[in-house]
């Protein structure tokens, strides 16, 4: 996935999009726009960051797993098998991205209301103890469509596509506008490149 | 986000299965060593015992902590992520250790003499070695386990499993004295002002260990410089440094002026007990004052 800075406006539609896609409970974000200043006076503004998980090539979460449960499919895409996780939240904590949490209990959003039947199918796979995550909406793209907070930005800021292949428009777009990665010292090998402004 | 919180993900089970783990490993060690010499044999019998025992408590503390703990018993079904968990490989550690160490301590008690061997045959020699070795590496392993965590600068640092072995070798030599104050007849003055001294040799390799890690962690960088402002709290300063070391050193170099039995004892049972609190709080502040890395 390539995020484009200068396009990006800060809106949080993806991440209102990706709630919305997932059906994630109260305190459980997949997705989260980092709102920070850059630059210094005079020339201070603000910088919006869309963080997804980063579905590293070399996930720090996939390390630490004890049970198996974390694993890396040979499309890259890292994911969570919720049946073999024990909760021990390692993963959560070893992630450096904090794009993984712990499920602890799901909620509703309307007080003492039953979950609607639109969470219910949502989260019917959602399991209460385990490490939730950003799946890069594995289920559109069986079906051959982008992920939620791809197809929605208003801003066209994101790009989806397979990194592997040189001549895709996300592996362009990298080597055109020098794509650069979240914190690269780590060794993560992020797969969520970013075109700063 | 508040950026100045500490991690909220881990609290006080892992804090007490960090702590137990410590403990039990340097419980056993020492007492493995004085049966080995044969010396005060009836305390360390229960040492050797004690020590294995705490680290099964300690290993239920990571089972309450876990959100779906029904799933444990993968720990002990998937062996290839040992190749990079330290969680699964101190799993195993300490099922050995939990398993060596106990049937190395058993057979002493006339409740087991089915057992067929005992503490000074081959056999259980080699028992007691095996376990006293996994003893040390699982002191160490604390350590570890949160050290590898590299979005967390407080604890990725080579300087944190020194520290914390060298707490648990104290901490379990203080639940060993504490032991010895059951059995009056067996540890007398004498004994009591070598546990001391050795004690009191742990604590100011212990001092100079926290002193080191503090240091070098202030001057890792901004999250950890935060972490390091976080950890300068009441509790740490006047619960692990004052309290938990400098006090109980203090009592130990003033307990060699003094001859008499009981108030030796008086004065070791209080200065292990601050020890043993110190030594929780350490972890406790350790693990709680983890401030993770800025990620934007």
């Amino acid at each position: 996935m390539v995020i484009d800075l200068k396009r990006c406006v800060g809106c949080n539609s993806c991440t209102v999009a990706c709630r919305a896609e997932n059906g994630t409970p109260p305190g459980i974000l997949y997705h989260r726009v980092e709102k920070y200043e850059a630059g210094k006076y005079p020339a201070a503004r603000m910088q919006f960051r869309p963080i997804p998980c980063m579905h590293c090539q070399e996930p720090a979460c996939l390390d630490v797993c004890p049970t198996g449960a974390t694993y890396k499919r040979d499309d890259g895409i890292v994911l969570v098998d919720h049946n073999k996780c024990m909760g021990c939240k390692y993963c959560v904590l070893a992630c450096p991205y904090e794009a993984r949490h712990a499920l602890r209990r799901i909620d509703n959003y309307y007080g003492m209301a039953a979950r609607t039947p639109y969470e219910m199918l949502k989260q019917r796979d959602l399991d209460k103890g385990t490490a939730v995550k950003c799946d890069f909406c594995v289920e559109r793209l069986q079906k051959g469509r982008l992920p939620a907070c791809v197809e929605t930005c208003p801003s066209q800021a994101r790009y989806f596509g397979d990194l592997d292949d040189p001549t895709s428009e996300v592996s362009e777009l990298i080597a055109v506008s020098r794509g650069t990665v979240l914190r690269e010292e780590l060794g993560t090998k992020p797969s969520v490149y970013y075109i700063n402004g | 986000m508040n950026r100045t919180q500490g991690q909220k993900e881990w609290g006080w089970l892992i804090v007490l299965y960090v702590f137990l783990a410590g403990l039990g490993g340097g419980a056993f060690l020492f007492s493995f060593l004085l049966i080995y010499l044969g010396k005060y044999i009836a305390v360390a019998r229960i040492g050797a015992f004690v020590g294995p025992l705490v680290v099964l408590i300690g290993s239920g503390m990571l089972l309450f902590d876990l959100g779906s703990a029904t799933r444990a018993y993968r720990l002990f079904t998937t062996p290839a992520t040992l190749l990079s968990s330290w969680m699964i490989r101190g799993a195993w550690l300490l099922t050995a250790f939990i398993v060596l160490g106990l049937a190395y301590a058993l057979p002493s008690f006339s409740v087991f003499s089915w057992i067929p061997w005992d503490q000074g045959s081959g056999f259980g020699l080699g028992l007691g070695m095996a376990a006293a070795l996994l003893a040390i590496v699982v002191a160490v392993y604390p350590g570890l386990l949160i050290g590898v965590v590299k979005s967390i600068p407080l604890w990725n640092t080579s300087a944190l499993p020194p520290l914390f072995f060298l707490s648990g070798m104290d901490t379990g030599l203080a639940a060993l004295v504490l032991m010895s104050l059951l059995f009056p007849s067996v540890v007398e003055a004498d004994g009591l002002h070598l546990l001391g001294a050795i004690d009191a040799g742990l604590i100011v390799l212990l001092l100079i260990a926290l002193a080191a890690y503090v240091e070098i962690v202030r001057q890792t960088g901004v999250t950890a410089a935060a972490s390091i402002h976080l950890l300068a709290t009441p509790l740490f300063i006047g619960g692990v440094i004052i309290s938990g070391l400098l006090l109980p050193l203090a009592i130990f170099i003033c307990g060699i002026y003094v001859s008499d039995a009981t108030s030796i004892r008086v004065l070791d049972g209080i200065a292990s007990m601050l020890i043993l609190c110190g030594g929780l709080l350490l972890r406790l502040s350790v693990i709680k004052s983890g401030v993770r890395i800025v990620v934007r």
